[in-house]
């Protein structure tokens, strides 16, 4: 069928296909002169944020391959890597081990947290991101209860520097001294001025080793039959449910994974903050990459980590030299940030009813496409 | 059952692996105390000036009636123990051996440690 199409609508569904990173790339040619940033700033940048935040942004890979759309359900998994980086701080271990131990903590918490975030998935089919969204509120209330009340008293937790001076709940902010950079400085390497997280980047290739090697397994092709046609997919044998619930498990586990090894980059654990954004975050990066709701591959994840947080990093500096204020440098941040989320959302609704449009036309037939036109 | 019995074995290897690790980063808060004390009717006088090193690391000097907090993790390090008079010359080094236990924090006495004639010392303290 695409064989028909002329030049000119062949370039007009590239842009239309590639509007969200297309309209990214001009942004970020507009923002970076005017930011006056060096180039060696902002490649140090990005390497590090690109180890920060990929594994996060990964994990989303899976349920968008089951058909289940973006997992809003992540911040579920980060609550869980959260909790581990509490215990380890708590019983002062330190090191790869701490964060490998972190994760040993975090992977039970993530996959009981993902067999219910997928039961009741399933329970809201063709409603998903919406139901996982609202899914990550109930469970934020859980966690601030375990968090704030739990921990210290039923729950024990003894250091002073985590528990709060009432004797339960733990601190705002805790330090992440022990495990601070671990996986990023595993494996040192500077080239020139930059310093590249090697460690993570070898962890990071490693999940995308796996998620290659999955998308050809059993599994992961009864995830695509999914996707494709659910009813079919029951049909053919394929247990659509517990299949889904898989997906979901698989993507917190990584999720909890992927907040460990943000915030033993970022070294600080902000208690009851750090978890709300992930979600959102990396759901935008990945977007911003060229994914879409029922289709999403690895280069989407980089190209969307990239552009997202180059974004992020000029854009306050660029309102600062634009507007002359510092204070209105970090609202043009703000405004930046959040206006290219909705943008994205916006154009990705979009772009599903133009595929829908060309979806109809192509079923018209040429002949019936012609007709409109020769009446104008 | 073939099954269960896997899922069982991989719990208690993910386990085992837990324990390992916790063993391996603990992280162990040592205070060196340079104070006189009184034990078991034997009073240990503190010295004047003791520098203190763990694993050939950079010293630490602790002057009469003070104390040094070092971070060790793993639980056999070497301890270098430099004696020295109020204008900094060495009068003894001592070297010691520790072994820690899984204690989280451990609080050493110098002036008793230094009086130990073992090469190898067991150190213990709170667990939390």
């Amino acid at each position: 069928m695409s064989q028909n199409l002329t030049f000119t609508e062949k370039l007009k569904n590239f842009f239309i296909s590639n509007a969200v990173p297309i309209l990214f790339v001009v942004i970020t040619l507009l923002a970076v002169p005017v930011s006056g940033f060096s180039a060696n700033y902002l490649i140090q940048e990005m390497i590090t944020r690109i180890g920060r935040n990929s594994f996060l942004v990964l994990a989303l890979l899976l349920p968008i391959l089951a058909g289940m759309g973006l997992n809003f359900g992540m911040v579920l998994g980060a609550m869980a890597g959260q909790i581990g980086l509490i215990f380890i701080t708590d019983w002062a271990i330190v090191g790869i081990p701490g964060l490998v131990l972190a994760m040993l903590i975090s992977t039970p918490i993530s996959i009981l947290l993902g067999i219910l975030c997928g039961s009741v998935l399933n329970r809201a089919k063709g409603r998903e991101m919406a139901t996982s969204y609202i899914l990550g509120f109930f469970i934020n209330g859980i966690y601030q209860l375990v968090v704030l009340y739990f921990m210290g008293g039923i729950i024990p937790v003894k250091s002073p520097s985590l528990v709060l001076s009432r004797g339960y709940g733990i601190r705002n902010t805790v330090a992440l001294d022990g495990v601070r950079q671990v996986f990023d400085n595993m494996i040192p390497l500077k080239i020139g001025e930059i310093s590249i997280p090697l460690g993570t980047f070898l962890i990071i290739a490693l999940l995308c080793l796996f998620i290659i090697w999955f998308r050809k397994t059993k599994l992961g092709q009864d995830m695509r039959a999914i996707a494709q046609d659910m009813k079919v997919a029951q049909s053919a044998g394929i247990p659509v449910d517990r299949t889904r619930i898989i997906s979901i498990v698989i993507s917190t586990v990584l999720a909890g994974y992927g907040q460990i090894i943000f915030l033993q980059n970022m070294g600080t654990l902000s208690t009851y903050n750090s978890h709300d954004q992930t979600g959102v975050f990396s759901i935008a990066a990945i977007l911003i990459g060229g994914a879409t709701v029922s289709k999403a591959t690895i280069p989407n994840v980089f190209i969307g980590v990239i552009l997202f947080h180059m974004m992020f990093v000029v854009s306050p500096m660029a309102g600062k030299n634009l507007i002359g204020q510092a204070m209105l440098g970090e609202y043009f941040r703000q405004f930046i940030s959040y206006g290219i989320i909705a943008i994205a959302l916006v154009l990705h609704a979009w772009r599903r009813q133009k595929d829908k449009e060309m979806e109809r036309r192509s079923l018209r037939g040429v002949k019936a496409e012609k007709q409109p036109q020769a009446e104008k | 059952m073939k099954r269960t019995v896997f899922i069982f074995i991989l719990i208690a290897l993910l386990v085992l692996l837990g324990v390992w690790m916790f063993i391996l980063g603990r992280q162990r808060t040592v205070v060196m105390r340079n104070e006189s004390i009184d034990k078991q009717g034997i009073t240990y006088e503190a010295v004047q000036v003791v520098g203190v090193s763990f694993d050939e690391a950079a010293e630490t000097e602790i002057t009469y009636d003070d104390a040094a907090i070092f971070y060790l993790v793993g639980s056999s390090h070497k301890l270098k123990l430099r004696v020295a008079d109020e204008d900094g010359n060495t009068l003894r080094v001592v070297e010691k051996t520790i072994k820690l236990d899984l204690s989280k924090n451990i609080s050493v006495d110098i002036p008793e440690l230094l009086e130990k004639k073992e090469e190898e010392v067991k150190l213990t303290g709170k667990m939390w």
